[in-house]
């Protein structure tokens, strides 16, 4: 019974009745269209998320950036940025509120190199959050990307192309970003926990911060 | 208590030995030749058969039935000397080297901060009984007597002067460290103890054998300093020999972990850290394969570098069989005061600065970088990577613009037809003085309906158009 309980607390197992009761440790998205879907109202700290996208450009950076902005400027501890396919513009990124000097550039082209490092943010206690983009990445090592997230309870994104979207995956939340203006996106929601999958949800997300309108 | 002057002369009668074949008493008799090829020094094995520093080779060889030999190496036994000196400087401030195998310590202005002789001797030995290499000492009023009382065995700790003055009494007179005609000579007239020629009228001993004699003789007696005093290396630099060629990167970890605790031991002389170290391994014919690593906000751990430098080992491949390993660290910092929190755990940063040495190690300098922005308004030169261990920590301002997340390295064309501007132009122009092309560009905030993107779109000079960035 007591494992039960266990599992229903940690949102592993759900009745489909109470399903918004389970506690899961979250931040808010800074998305309120996003908050009200996602379990435990935002961005699941100790798990990994992805989020599949097919272009850059779609607002799949955007869509994290004003979490990864307050845990910036919140937490002395190093925010890794693995292999992002082209150089992350450094005026841009201050225009969200990200804190530069918390902002580490990692490059890892090898597959061993990358996994090896990512386990090393989760397990040394140095970094605050993790946003990888990764093409591949098999079943046992996500695994073992989500336990060492759970275990020192730090969010893991990774971006991926869309064509993974059908695969099996052990990521505890799975985004689909897919845009149709430059600041409208439907999110589809491919899996999370405590809750069914959700399609076409439409959420705004602006090319610049909300209180940025009126200097821009 | 007035400070009086004494002195500890430490002998190391077989450093040359050790330093070949190790501390470990092995029981196979181990022979260190010099170049005449007589024996120069040789463990206790070999001395239990009967052989004796001095000895013929030859007649060695036919005491013993097997034996390990090795070159008497000068260089390699003043390195170690060196090496000696410098783990008894942390007890002892005033230390000079005695080539080939003595220290003489000046302890007498020590006895206060120990507050007594035997807590100084105890220590010493704590440090010298750890390194493993045989020694005798003896203390002296003067730093000659120190010496002349180590060299015979009179193994003399105590701090009283009377004491000190008689002990030299009974040494004999070709043991002094005078010349060895006199001696003779002092024989041959009756005089065979110091004692004896310590009574003699100083006026009549130099009318009759110079005043070489008489010189040596004062020496004895007054307080004056031996050899040159020992100061710490501003560099730590050494080097191993490897006894067989290294072929995989693995068996370099012992070695290298040697080298380290040397390096652990310097930088706690020096009460500093190092940030970085420089490993060279070098090869019979190819160039010599060197590695850089690097600890975030330094460090002086052996146990922490050589966790750091496996990082590197276990992914590098070797070219070539391995012959010396050389260790080098230039770069040192002072060692922080413990400014941690009331509860004593580490400063805030140590997680982060460690996760960072962690990654730099695994994937090289250049890989891992820190972001700024830069006064350049051109997009391209907006942002300033910086390897995240040149960092300087000071926190730079941050000037953010309405652009976009992602910058490609090269600019590609595009068809501005198949976009939907969202703004209006936005003209970046550089004067000439920054640039000899002039710069001049306007950039459109666009949509791609088709691709679904919200990009930058550049707007040259010469009416082509560019994908400048994406916004994410």
């Amino acid at each position: 019974m007591s494992l039960l309980n266990d599992l229903t607390q940690s949102g592993r197992l759900w009745s489909a009745s109470d399903w918004r009761m389970a506690r899961i440790h979250a931040a808010p998205s800074g998305y309120a269209a996003l908050d009200a879907e996602l379990p435990g109202g935002g961005w699941p700290l100790g798990a990994v998320t992805e989020i599949l996208y097919a272009r850059p450009g779609q607002g799949e950076l955007r869509l994290l950036l004003p979490y990864l902005a307050t845990l910036s400027q919140e937490d002395r501890r190093w925010q890794a940025w693995f292999n992002p396919p082209y150089r992350p513009h450094a005026p841009g990124l201050a225009h969200w509120g990200l804190d530069l000097s918390r902002l580490l550039l990692c490059q890892a082209p090898r597959q061993d190199d990358l996994l090896w490092s990512l386990e090393r943010c989760l397990s040394t206690g140095g970094c605050q959050a993790i946003i990888a983009w990764v093409d591949r990445l098999d079943n046992a090592h996500m695994r073992r990307l989500q336990l060492a997230a759970e275990s020192n309870r730090l969010p893991v994104f990774l971006l991926r192309p869309e064509r993974w979207r059908d695969r099996a995956s052990i990521a505890a939340l799975r985004l689909q970003v897919c845009a149709e203006q430059a600041d409208q996106v439907q999110l589809h929601i491919l899996k999370r926990r405590a809750g069914w999958p959700l399609s076409n949800l439409p959420v705004t997300i602006p090319l610049q911060p909300d209180g940025a309108c009126h200097h821009g | 208590m007035a400070e009086t002057r004494l002195w500890l002369y430490i002998d190391f009668t077989r450093l040359a030995l050790q330093c070949q074949f190790g501390t470990r008493d092995s029981a196979i008799p181990q022979l260190l030749l010099n170049a005449r090829s007589g024996i120069e020094q040789c463990n206790s094995a070999a001395e239990a058969l009967g052989v004796r520093p001095g000895m013929n080779t030859a007649t060695a060889y036919c005491l013993l039935t097997e034996a390990e030999t090795a070159l008497y190496d000068a260089l390699a036994e003043r390195e170690q000397l060196q090496r000696l000196a410098l783990l008894l400087y942390q007890a002892c401030a005033d230390i000079r080297l005695c080539p080939p195998s003595g220290l003489s310590l000046e302890i007498g202005s020590m006895m206060r901060l120990y507050q007594g002789l035997d807590t100084l001797i105890n220590t010493l030995r704590d440090r010298l009984e750890h390194s493993g290499f045989h020694y005798r000492w003896a203390c002296g009023h003067t730093a000659q007597t120190a010496q002349v009382l180590a060299i015979n065995d009179q193994p003399l700790i105590s701090s009283d002067r009377k004491q000190l003055i008689g002990a030299l009494d009974p040494i004999a007179v070709t043991r002094l460290g005078i010349d060895a005609k006199d001696a003779v000579r002092l024989q041959a007239m009756g005089l065979h103890r110091y004692a004896e020629l310590r009574q003699l009228p100083r006026a009549e001993l130099g009318y009759r054998f110079g005043p070489a004699l008489l010189q040596q003789l004062s020496a004895l007696e007054t307080p004056d300093t031996l050899g040159h005093r020992f100061e710490i290396p501003p560099h730590f630099d050494e080097r191993i020999e490897l006894s067989h060629e290294a072929e995989h990167s693995a068996s370099l970890l012992f070695p290298v972990k040697r080298l380290l605790t040397n390096l652990e031991d310097y930088l706690r002389a020096r009460q500093s850290l190092a940030d970085s170290l420089y490993l060279r391994l070098t090869h019979r014919n190819q160039p010599a394969t060197r590695l850089r690593i690097q600890a975030v906000q330094g460090s002086r751990s052996a146990q922490e570098w050589l966790s750091l430098i496996n990082l590197q080992l276990e992914r590098l491949v070797l070219s070539a069989p391995v012959l010396t390993l050389q260790l080098k660290a230039r770069r040192f910092r002072a060692d922080p005061a413990p400014n941690g929190d009331l509860l004593g755990t580490a400063y805030p940063d140590a997680d982060a600065d460690r996760l960072l040495s962690l990654l730099v190690s695994r994937l090289g300098h250049h890989r891992v970088h820190t972001l700024a922005t830069t006064p350049d308004p051109r997009p391209e030169h907006a942002t300033r990577l910086t390897p995240a261990v040149d960092r300087t920590g000071r926190t730079e301002s941050s000037r953010p613009r309405f652009q976009p997340l992602l910058i490609p390295d090269t600019e590609q064309p595009v068809v501005p037809q198949q976009y939907q501007l969202l703004s209006g132009p936005e003209r970046i122009v550089m004067g000439q003085w920054a640039q000899p092309a002039p710069y001049r560009r306007d950039y459109f905030r666009a949509w791609h309906p088709h691709h679904q993107q919200a990009v930058w779109l550049a707007r040259h000079d010469n009416g082509h158009w560019s994908l400048a960035g994406f916004f994410g």
